[in-house]
C-alpha cells in the first residue's frame, strides 16, 4: 500500500470514528438499540454506556489522526468494530466487518509519513534515513 | 530519543484527556434520585393519600393508571403491579416499549414480547410493588 493510500485510509478511518462518537456523545437515545441485551441489566445507565463508547471512538480516532501508536490504536478500532459486528448482525454487521477490515488494513503496514510514529522512527535512524 | 519522549507524553496527554472526558461522562450520567416537593424520597409526607393502598401492597387498576407518565411509570402484569420508572432508562429493547406501558395493564405484552424468558421475569420481579386489588 503506497504512502499516500495509509493517508487516505487513516484520515478516513479517523473522520469516521468522530463522526460517530459525536453522534453517540449528543444523542445516545438513537445508539440505544444497538447496544448488546445484557447491558440491560448492568447497573450503568444505558445512555451512559452510548456516551463513553462515543467518547472513546472520539479519543481513539484522534491518536490516529495524529499518527500516535497508530497501529496498536487502528488494531484496537478493528477488534472494537468486529466485536459490533458480532453483535449487531445483518446489514449494519456487514458495513462494520468491512470497516473493521479496513482499520485491521492500517494496522498491518507502517505508518505513513505524515505520522508521529513515522517521524520518531525517522529521527531515531539518522544513518537509514540517509 | 527526544521526539520518542514528546511522542510519549502526547500519548499520555491525550490518555489522560480521555479519562477526564470519561469522568465527566459518569458524573453526568449518575443515576440521580429524584425529590419529591413535599419532602424526601420515600418520605410518607411526600405520597399522596390515593397512592396508599387501604389494604397494605393492593392497588386498584385506577390507581395504576393514575402513574402513567415516564416520571411516574407503574404497570400491571399478571396480577401484579410494578414500578417501572427506574426501568425506562434501562430496558434492553429501548425506553419506548416500557413508556407505553404506563398506567395500563400490559400482561399481553410482556407475554408476547418476553413470553418465559426467565432473565425477563427476574428482572421484573425487583420492580414490584404490589398486587391487583
Amino acid at each position: 500500500m503506497s504512502n499516500t493510500s495509509r493517508q487516505i485510509l487513516r484520515y478516513s478511518l479517523a473522520l469516521l470514528f468522530i463522526w460517530f462518537g459525536c453522534q453517540q456523545i449528543f444523542e445516545p437515545a438513537v445508539w440505544l438499540g444497538f447496544l448488546p441485551e445484557w447491558t440491560g441489566y448492568l447497573l450503568v445507565p444505558r445512555e451512559m454506556l452510548v456516551r463513553a463508547n462515543g467518547w472513546f471512538e472520539i479519543m481513539a480516532a484522534i491518536f490516529l489522526a495524529v499518527g500516535v501508536f497508530t497501529r496498536p490504536t487502528a488494531l484496537i478500532l478493528s477488534l472494537h468494530l468486529f466485536s459490533i459486528a458480532a453483535e449487531t448482525g445483518g446489514a449494519i454487521g456487514v458495513r462494520d466487518s468491512v470497516l473493521a477490515m479496513a482499520s485491521l488494513a492500517l494496522a498491518a503496514s507502517e505508518p505513513d509519513s505524515w505520522t508521529v510514529d513515522s517521524r520518531c522512527r525517522r529521527l531515531e535512524r539518522p544513518v537509514d534515513a540517509a | 530519543m527526544r521526539i520518542n519522549m514528546t511522542r510519549n507524553k502526547l500519548a499520555i496527554f491525550l490518555i489522560a484527556v480521555f479519562l477526564i472526558g470519561l469522568a465527566v461522562i459518569i458524573y453526568q450520567g449518575r443515576p440521580v434520585k429524584q425529590m419529591e416537593p413535599g419532602g424526601l424520597e420515600g418520605d410518607i409526607s411526600a405520597v399522596a393519600v390515593d397512592e396508599i393502598s387501604p389494604i397494605g401492597d393492593f392497588y386498584t387498576l385506577n390507581q395504576v393508571a393514575s402513574h402513567d407518565r415516564s416520571e411516574d411509570c407503574w404497570s400491571a402484569v399478571g396480577g401484579a403491579v410494578y414500578d417501572l420508572t427506574t426501568w425506562i432508562a434501562r430496558h434492553p429493547g429501548g425506553a419506548r416499549p416500557i413508556i407505553n406501558m404506563c398506567g395500563k395493564d400490559s400482561t399481553e405484552a410482556f407475554n408476547r414480547q418476553h413470553g418465559g424468558s426467565a432473565i425477563a421475569q427476574s428482572s421484573l420481579i425487583l420492580l414490584k410493588i404490589g398486587e391487583i386489588d
